[in-house]
């Protein structure tokens, strides 16, 4: 099979995030497979194995579906036989199949389908286009974390150390301790509070 | 691995759990199928029982689940977790009751929260984030905005900024401080009495100063006039009493007086000597002295001798001559006038008498013979005249007829007239003659009663009379008496000229001796003014001083000391009138200075109560403040970009074909405030679309909300690196389960998390069951059927499947 410049590309972004390729064909319950292009997943994805289906190149135009979903389900038979616990993948690139046709092959693994190349987009719009990109194979890529701050199960904690001299920490510390019982709560004590020293200036 | 993990769970009559039963969790990934109600939840919410204490998936639907997590019908039941953390192995166990249960070990508050919050996906949860998209309103009653609350801890700082908003604006203030307004009106009105105060005593202070001043005048001027005296000795009041100033004012006062007495004195004195010369004066009394003594030869004598005759008489007459003869003459003559009248009176009443004795006589004679005549008339008349003719007046009815009752003759035989007509006519005769004898009765009395009255009156006079003898030498007084009286007016004239003379020469005499008094008198005067002098203390010196220059010198100097006295009365007077005055003054200073002084101190007070008050609220006002930074810090420190992030990252991957993405904005551009933040979508191209109840597609829903608490457990520090979902694939369709599975392992095998997921779908769980296979040396997967047997008891099987290498491909060579 010819390889395409986007089927490399999908293969070079797979490669990227950890995938390792496997050599084309490969026999699986002595069943020969072959396929664009097929890569395993390394460490956490060891049982993922993806498989790169170019569906512009064909014989047959009217069939390629047909006959994708006919190799995938092999595999997955095979796979079977052979007592596999690897999950199955396959990545469309190219020309898109009809819906019932995708569906009918997701029967026998996850699919996925990639139609544009994201290189050709406009400059301005080439983050959005490889963003796109990333997102038809997001399911296979390392999922990126970047843990936030502590949010702070406490707020008024950090709140009240916010504050900014022991003076005025002092002075809301009981308000705050008034926070859980509702507003009206705090609106009384910050009454109280200054009803305490203004009765200070009344006389008796 | 990391060091957190989940280990062993004992469950023994908890919820649907009806036996005793021993889960082994201890795998990186477990997986839990069973039936509806066969226990897979209750597994669930037996782990966050013990490990918080509470089951706030059951809360959420019911806040007294306590009471219904003992297993229907059971008496007790008992929950035990085995777990690791990165302390070391922990345990957290729970003993249930009836209506209660009791926790030992388990997370503390912090950590529980966050497991209850970030890493138990319960059904109630799910509801909840789905909700959340169905109503996605921002206001704070939204589901989000209670969501974004509850898991922000927001609704504290909420109350707290709501209810300090009443600092802002002081009229609000005032209203949850009543005592603001009477705190200012009291400020306000001792700020207006301090104001008053202030001139009134620097008025009394003015005042009294005023006052010493005035006393320190008078005392210096009674220091003038010789007073040690001054304002400040402690015996002020006792040194301005009165000493001695009024007896001296009475003793100066009295010597002016006796001067000015002497001076008249002298005057008079003066004025004698200068109009008369001693030999005039002696002459005078030669001529006057001769005049008299012939006088008294004359008339003198024959004066005398009628005295002489009238005392002879026992008339009243002076023994001697008085000053004024003429008076004392004529004042005898009336006494003897009056003798004379007296006489008369008496011998004229004398005369009287006998005259009328005489005519007594007479009448008694008179009466004499009538009263014979009288007693002669009586006798001779005889019978009872009255007795008779009353019997006869009975017998004249029974007469009828002419005869004679008595004797029977016929009347008429004696006499012409009827015996009832003589018979009437005796009666009346006899009647008459009865009356008249009753008269003649009276009239005999009263002849009788006057002629004793006569006798009377006869005897008396008869008493009264004068003998005959006396009365003729009454007679004979009474002449020479008369004699007497008309000699004396005769010596009258002369009596007259004897007083006068008398007196021009007493006159005479007087001026004579007074001449010879005058010298006396004189030395007596300068005596006196001596001692005057020495009285206002001056020497006199009489040698060629004059009477008048002595009195003037005495004068002055009296006066003046008189007008001295009186200053220092005054002056005393008025310094103890002064000192009453300044210590009235110092009161009154002191006391409007003392009042000041309160309402200065009550003002102090007053404005520093204020402005502490102010400056709580200012305070009020920095804390709400920082409470609504905080607020705003929080929501957009959550829900920013990363989390937005995140989420789009398991969105994509769980709806790979969905164009458009959930996602938080923070309206105003990220200045929250009091708002939450918006669920909207985003476009993959970058553009914005509406809220996801309208983008998206049921499945697709439940997939945001699924992603999102997803998100929030991994946009978030890892405390505790366990996600427990409890059949959260309800509503995907088959492709998403296949993503879903595939974020699952990447989510354990990749991130290190424990995964523990229920599911009740055979299919869904037997294709998990694949694809959580364990991929490397190491990796294991739990599977837990749970169900109920025949009897009703839980079954509980579990299979621990470790990791086979797959040989499944071959290579080509």
């Amino acid at each position: 099979m010819t390889t395409g410049a986007l089927t490399s590309f999908v293969v070079e972004r797979l490669e990227a995030a950890g995938y390792r390729r496997v050599p084309t064909p490969f026999s699986v319950a002595t069943i020969s497979f072959d396929f664009t292009a097929a890569l395993q997943g390394s460490g956490g994805r060891a049982s993922d194995l993806v498989l790169v289906v170019d569906t512009s190149v064909t014989t047959d135009p009217l069939k390629v579906g047909e006959r994708t979903r006919q190799r995938l389900e092999a595999l997955a038979r095979a796979l079977d036989i052979a007592g596999s616990s690897l999950v199955l993948t396959a990545v469309l690139v190219g020309a898109p199949l009809s819906p019932p046709v995708v569906e009918t092959i997701s029967k026998a693994g996850r699919v996925l389908v990639i139609v544009d190349d994201p290189r050709n987009a406009e400059p301005e719009d080439l983050e959005t286009a490889i963003q796109a990109f990333d997102d038809r194979l997001r399911v296979l890529l390392p999922l990126q974390l970047m843990p936030n701050d502590e949010a702070g199960a406490d707020p008024l904690g950090a709140v009240l150390r916010s504050l900014g001299s022991n003076a005025i920490r002092n002075f809301a510390e009981p308000l705050f301790a008034q926070a859980s019982r509702g507003d009206k709560s705090v609106t009384r004590a910050l009454g109280d509070i200054l009803e305490a020293e203004l009765a200070k200036g009344l006389p008796n | 691995m990391t060091a957190h993990r989940l280990n062993k769970l004992e469950i023994e009559h908890f919820r649907s759990i009806n036996d005793r039963v021993i889960v082994r969790l201890d795998a990186p990934v477990v997986l839990i199928h069973g039936n509806n109600g066969a226990g897979k939840t209750s597994i669930l919410s037996a782990i966050e029982l013990a490990l918080t204490g509470a089951v706030t998936s059951l809360e959420r639907a019911d806040p007294t689940y306590s009471t219904q997590l003992l297993h229907y019908g059971s008496a007790r039941g008992r929950v035990a977790l085995d777990y690791t953390t990165k302390d070391g192995p922990a345990s957290a166990e729970v003993g249930l009751g009836r209506s209660s249960f009791e926790r030992k070990g388990g997370l503390q508050k912090p950590l529980a929260q966050f497991f209850s919050e970030r890493c138990f996906l319960a059904q109630s949860l799910l509801s909840q984030l789905l909700t959340i998209y169905q109503q996605s309103g921002s206001d704070l009653e939204s589901p989000l905005s209670r969501f974004v609350n509850e898991l922000l801890g927001l609704d504290r700082l909420d109350a707290l900024e709501l209810g300090l908003r009443p600092s802002l604006d002081i009229r609000n203030t005032r209203k949850i401080a009543p005592s603001y307004i009477a705190v200012e009106r009291e400020r306000d009105r001792l700020l207006d009495r301090v104001s008053k105060l202030l001139p009134a005593a620097k008025t009394a202070r003015e005042q009294q100063a005023r006052d010493a001043a005035e006393l320190d005048q008078i005392l210096m001027q009674l220091r003038a006039l010789g007073l040690q005296i001054t304002a400040d000795q402690s015996d002020l009041n006792s040194a301005l009493e009165p000493a001695g100033e009024v007896g001296e004012i009475r003793r100066y006062s009295d010597v002016l007086e006796r001067v000015s007495a002497t001076s008249r004195t002298w005057s008079r004195l003066e004025t004698i000597r200068a109009n008369s010369e001693r030999e005039a004066l002696d002459e005078r009394l030669r001529f006057t002295e001769a005049a008299l003594e012939k006088w008294r030869a004359e008339s003198g004598v024959a004066i005398s001798s009628l005295f002489l005759r009238a005392s002879e008489l026992g008339l009243l007459a002076p023994a001697s001559f008085g000053t004024d003869i003429a008076a004392d003459l004529e004042e005898q003559r009336s006494s003897w006038e009056r003798e004379i009248q007296r006489l008369t009176e008496q011998l004229h009443r004398d005369a009287l008498s006998v005259q009328r004795a005489r005519k007594i006589e007479d009448e008694r004679t008179a009466l004499a013979a009538r009263e014979s005549n009288l007693a002669l008339q009586l006798t001779s008349a005889s019978g009872d005249a009255d007795g008779l003719s009353r019997a006869l007046a009975t017998i004249l009815p029974h007469v009828h007829e002419p005869n004679c009752p008595v004797c029977g003759r016929d009347y008429s035989e004696v006499s012409d007239h009827p015996l009832i007509e003589d018979l009437n006519r005796k009666i009346t005769e006899l009647g008459d003659l009865a009356e008249r004898l009753a008269q003649l009765s009276r009239d005999q009395a009263a002849t009788a009663r006057r002629q004793a009255d006569l006798a009377r009156e006869a005897d008396s006079l008869k008493s009264g009379l004068i003998p005959d003898e006396e009365k003729l030498s009454l007679q004979d007084r009474l002449a020479k008496i008369e004699l007497v009286v008309s000699d004396s007016e005769k010596l009258q004239t002369a009596a007259i000229q004897g007083t006068l003379l008398l007196l021009k020469n007493t006159e005479a005499r007087r001026s004579v001796e007074l001449w010879s008094s005058l010298d006396s008198e004189e030395r007596a005067l300068r005596d006196d003014l001596t001692a005057l002098g020495t009285d206002v203390g001056l020497t006199l010196d009489w040698t060629g001083l004059s009477f008048s220059a002595a009195i003037a010198e005495i004068k002055a100097r009296s006066a003046e000391l008189l007008d001295q006295c009186r200053s220092v009365q005054n002056l005393k007077l008025a310094a103890s009138r002064q000192v009453k005055d300044l210590a009235d003054s110092k009161v009154t200073a002191e006391s409007a200075a003392s009042e000041l002084k309160v309402a200065q101190d009550f003002l102090a007070r007053v404005m520093g109560a204020h402005t502490a008050a102010e400056a709580i609220r200012s305070q009020a006002r920095s804390v709400a403040q920082a409470v609504s930074q905080a607020r705003t810090d929080v929501v957009s420190r959550v829900f920013n970009d990363r989390l937005n992030k995140v989420w789009r990252d398991l969105f994509v991957r769980l709806a790979p074909g969905e164009g458009f993405v959930p996602s938080f904005f923070l309206p105003n551009g990220g200045n929250v405030g009091k708002g939450s933040p918006v669920l909207r979508t985003v476009h993959r191209s970058g553009d914005q679309g509406g809220a996801p109840g309208a983008m998206l597609s049921a499945g697709n829903l439940n997939t945001a909300a699924l992603t999102l608490f997803l998100a929030l457990h991994l946009s978030v520090e890892t405390k505790l690196p366990w996600l427990l979902l409890d059949d959260p694939v309800q509503s995907m369709d088959e492709v998403h389960i296949s993503q879903f599975a595939a974020l699952l392992r990447t989510l354990s095998k990749e991130h290190g998390r424990q995964v523990f997921i229920a599911v009740h779908d055979r299919p869904l769980f037997d294709y998990l069951s694949l694809e959580l296979s364990p991929a490397f040396s190491g990796d294991e997967l739990i599977t837990i059927e749970i169900g109920t047997s025949s009897s009703g008891r839980t079954r509980v099987t579990p299979n621990r499947i470790s990791y086979k290498e797959d040989r499944a491909i071959v290579h080509a060579a």
